[in-house]
């Protein structure tokens, strides 16, 4: 079936309709001659044992009735009547027994009936004209009992055989009926069948054949669509992100780049700064010696004061012991002025005098001996404090060389920094080039992302056309 | 014309009251095995026309009748409604339809009283002058 072409599959249900037509007007030939050949049966057989069937027992009836009318009003022309009628049932019987194409069993009771209906006759003949002639006798009256009951069970016989027969014949034509509106139905039901077949078989090669591979392609063509929608969709928004972003990049290198120029600038100032920092060193270096040999030079001055001040210590021991010598050389003059008496008056008061001088002197000298030792003492404090403010020079010197050393090396690193600043700022230059060019790209890529959009959504269109056309329903 | 049918009536009822006995003249009789000494008309009807074959109390019964004669034909118009011959053809329908036998039928009240007597059920009438010796005088409600 799958291997047909579509022709052929329509071909093959036209000629499945077509069979089945055939085969439903077969039937109801063959069918319609069943049907004929049970009507000839029930018209030939079945009717007229029915209708002979109530012919013998209405006969019965007559007869029945005229045997009472013997006996019952005494009257002997009515056995002659009971036994014509008689004669009708048993007749009739026979008639109905002998009829061909009855059922067997229902020939049988017929003719079994007519049998014992003809001996029931003879034997009432018999009883009821002897009833007639010698009066009820008790042995007439048992007999007559009999023959009642007898009577009583032919006429049941009777009844049940003429029932019998007319529910054959009701049976019959009611199949007879039913056949025909099976026959009726069947063919309908054929013929529904095979229109529905056909249909079925139409339906199915148009849904595998023609409608199912389009909507397969449909739905196959609809997804792929949708799915390039979606990516150029998200291809346009990535593609206008990226140009923001792009753009965003430019504007922060060159924010950096503005930078960079300023930072290269503060670093070249910094060298220079650096570089004159090293030469202020370097002079402060040179004062700071200076100040140092200026230090020895006084620390030898206040050597000098010192040996000049002990100097002047020994004049002044010699002065002291001077004006000593001259105070008892005043004495002696006094003592001898004394001893001199008179003339000597005068004399001692120039030795008082002399002696006052000599005091004075020893005084003078004492107390510039202890200046004398307050400035010996303060010369050597002042010796001291200079070796102090030496070695403090020379501290001062060995720092300034570190110091200068420090900030040779701040020179030549802020020379390095300011040349690694220039390669930065070269770097930065060829990101700003390279940013441009990515901005006009993603540019590029988000106008051809809508166009993609734009020629999805044709494409969307002529699938809706297409899936009208084969009826289904857009989404 | 008038006349002539009042006397013409009247007539036959004089030659009728002459010819027939009255229910008067009638006395119904029963074996004595039979415990209810009284009976309504209805039954004995029905037990005459043999539709009943037991009394109320039980106790079966057999009609008995007699012969032609002014106490069967008065019985027989009184009691059960009916002549003689329509009471015969009655009989003879049921005997042809093998529903009852012919009634016992006796000549003269003596022999009534004499089957009655000895007949276990058995339920007669004879006339009011008739001897009842040997069994019991049923009275008719």
């Amino acid at each position: 079936m799958r291997r047909l072409n579509i022709t052929a599959k329509i071909w093959l249900s036209v000629g499945v309709f077509i069979l089945g037509y055939v085969l439903s007007t077969a039937l109801s030939q063959i069918q319609g001659a069943e049907a004929r050949a049970s009507l000839r049966a029930a018209s030939e057989a079945l009717f007229p044992a029915a209708q002979r069937s109530q012919e013998a027992e209405a006969a019965f009836e007559r007869m029945v009735k005229s045997f009472g009318d013997a006996v019952v009003m005494q009257d002997a022309s009515a056995l002659d009547r009971a036994a014509e009628d008689g004669q009708q049932v048993v007749a009739a019987l026979r008639a109905v027994a002998s009829i061909p194409g009855l059922a067997p069993g229902r020939s049988q009771a017929a003719g079994g009936l007519a049998a014992s209906i003809e001996r029931m006759l003879a034997d009432a003949r018999t009883t009821y004209g002897a009833s007639l002639a010698g009066g009820l006798s008790a042995s007439s009256q048992d007999r007559m009992r009999a023959l009642a009951a007898r009577t009583d069970e032919a006429k049941a016989a009777l009844s049940r055989t003429k029932d019998q027969l007319a529910a054959d014949l009701h049976l019959q034509l009611s199949a007879l009926e039913e056949s025909s509106a099976r026959q009726e139905s069947f063919g309908l039901a054929v013929f529904a069948a095979t229109l529905i077949l056909a249909g079925l078989i139409v339906h199915l090669t148009i849904r595998r054949s023609i409608t199912g591979p389009v909507v397969r392609v449909i739905g196959g063509v609809q997804d792929a669509a949708n799915e390039a929608a979606r990516a150029s969709a998200q291809t346009a928004q990535s593609g206008r992100e990226v140009s923001n972003n792009a753009q965003e990049q430019a504007a922060c290198i060159e924010e950096t780049s503005a930078s960079l120029e300023e930072i290269s600038a503060s670093t070249r100032q910094n060298a220079d700064r650096a570089g004159e920092a090293d030469r202020l060193m370097q002079a402060a270096r040179q004062t700071v010696e200076r100040a140092a040999r200026a230090m020895n030079e006084l620390t030898a001055s206040m050597d000098l004061i010192s040996k000049s001040s002990r100097h002047v210590a020994g004049v002044l021991k010699d002065i002291d012991e001077i004006a000593f010598h001259t105070n008892i050389l005043a004495l002696n003059a006094a003592v001898e002025a004394a001893r001199a008496g008179q003339a000597g008056a005068g004399f001692s008061v120039v030795a008082d005098e002399v002696r006052s001088l000599a005091h004075r002197a020893a005084e003078a000298a004492c107390n510039s001996g202890s200046i004398i030792e307050r400035t010996a003492g303060d010369v050597s404090k002042g010796v001291e404090l200079a070796g102090h403010a030496h070695a403090a020079f020379q501290e001062v010197s060995s720092t300034i060389a570190s110091g200068t050393q420090v900030v040779s090396q701040i020179a030549s690193s802020s020379d390095e920094q300011a040349r690694a600043i220039a390669h930065i700022g070269q770097a930065i230059a060829r990101i700003e080039a390279l940013t441009q060019r990515n901005v006009s790209n993603a540019q590029q890529m988000a106008d051809g992302a809508s166009a993609m959009t734009s020629q999805t959504d044709n494409t969307r269109r002529y699938l809706d056309d297409l899936m009208a056309v084969v009826g289904m329903r857009s989404e | 014309m008038k006349h002539l049918q009042i006397f013409l009536i009247a007539t036959a009822v004089g030659i009728c009251a002459a010819v027939t006995a009255s229910a008067a003249d009638i006395k119904v009789i029963a074996n004595p095995n039979i415990g209810a000494s009284s009976v309504s008309a209805d039954e004995l009807k029905g037990v005459f026309l043999v539709t009943k074959s037991s009394l109320s109390d039980g106790s079966h019964v057999e009609p008995v009748l007699e012969k032609d004669g002014p106490v069967h034909e008065a019985f027989v118009k009184e009691y059960l409604g009916k002549t003689d011959s329509a009471l015969q053809t009655y009989y003879r329908s049921l005997v042809f339809t093998g529903k009852a036998a012919m009634p016992k039928t006796l000549a003269a009240d003596a022999e009534v009283v004499a089957y009655v007597a000895k007949t276990k059920g058995a339920v007669g009438y004879v006339s009011a002058a008739a001897s009842t010796a040997g069994v019991k005088t049923l009275e008719v409600r």
